[in-house]
């Protein structure tokens, strides 16, 4: 599935192997577990080598989310 | 009737901000807020971060109008080693505003927000555990 989003890429650090999710995958994942991963700085948000700011890319899932 | 309307009403407020992802933006905000609080970050130190996501998904859910009920069951429980620890009136107060701020940041209509904190303002007791 194809989300407006954004970024296109979504990296999740866990110790020292780092995951590359699509933006479907990532929203798949359970709430709990993205929020932890935000909230300690564990994952990143990639717009093609382009990071974006964490709030950015949670303000963005929203809206996407809220139009839906 | 008019508690099935209400219902209706919640649940559109909550899909209208976003659903799981308004809750999601809300607790990160929130917990971001609350930790660069320097008289509050101290209280975190050392608690179950998964049991206190969990606790602020439930509580942010039931904010927006969202399907998970939040019991609010056991706070005196839950509070009473941090108030050992001195929480305090001004503690309580400062985790409102920040829970006020990130209703506002997200769009959160006054009233609807206004009866968020009202909520919350209600739990004062149990949670400096008087």
């Amino acid at each position: 599935m194809s989300l407006n989003l954004p970024f296109d890429r979504v990296e999740l650090r866990d110790g020292t192997a780092v995951s590359t999710l699509t933006p479907s995958e990532y929203m798949a994942l359970p709430l709990s577990q993205r929020i932890r991963a935000v909230i300690e700085r564990r994952v990143r948000f990639f717009a093609g080598r382009t990071e974006l700011a964490g709030d950015a890319a949670l303000d963005a899932m929203r809206k996407l989310h809220a139009a839906a | 009737m008019a508690s099935l309307y209400a219902l209706r009403t919640m649940s559109t407020l909550y899909e209208r901000l976003g659903g799981e992802a308004a809750v999601e933006a809300a607790v990160v905000r929130f917990y971001e807020k609350v930790m660069a609080d320097s008289s509050l970050a101290p209280f975190f130190d050392g608690l179950d971060i998964d049991k206190q996501i969990q606790k602020q998904i439930a509580f942010m859910t039931m904010a927006f109008g969202g399907p998970n009920g939040y019991s609010g069951r056991d706070l005196r429980t839950a509070h009473a080693g941090l108030v050992k620890r001195g929480l305090a009136d001004a503690h309580f107060d400062a985790v409102a505003a920040h829970l006020g701020s990130t209703l506002d940041e997200l769009g959160v209509a006054p009233a609807m927000r206004d009866e968020a904190i009202t909520l919350v303002a209600g739990t004062r007791s149990d949670v400096l555990c008087r």
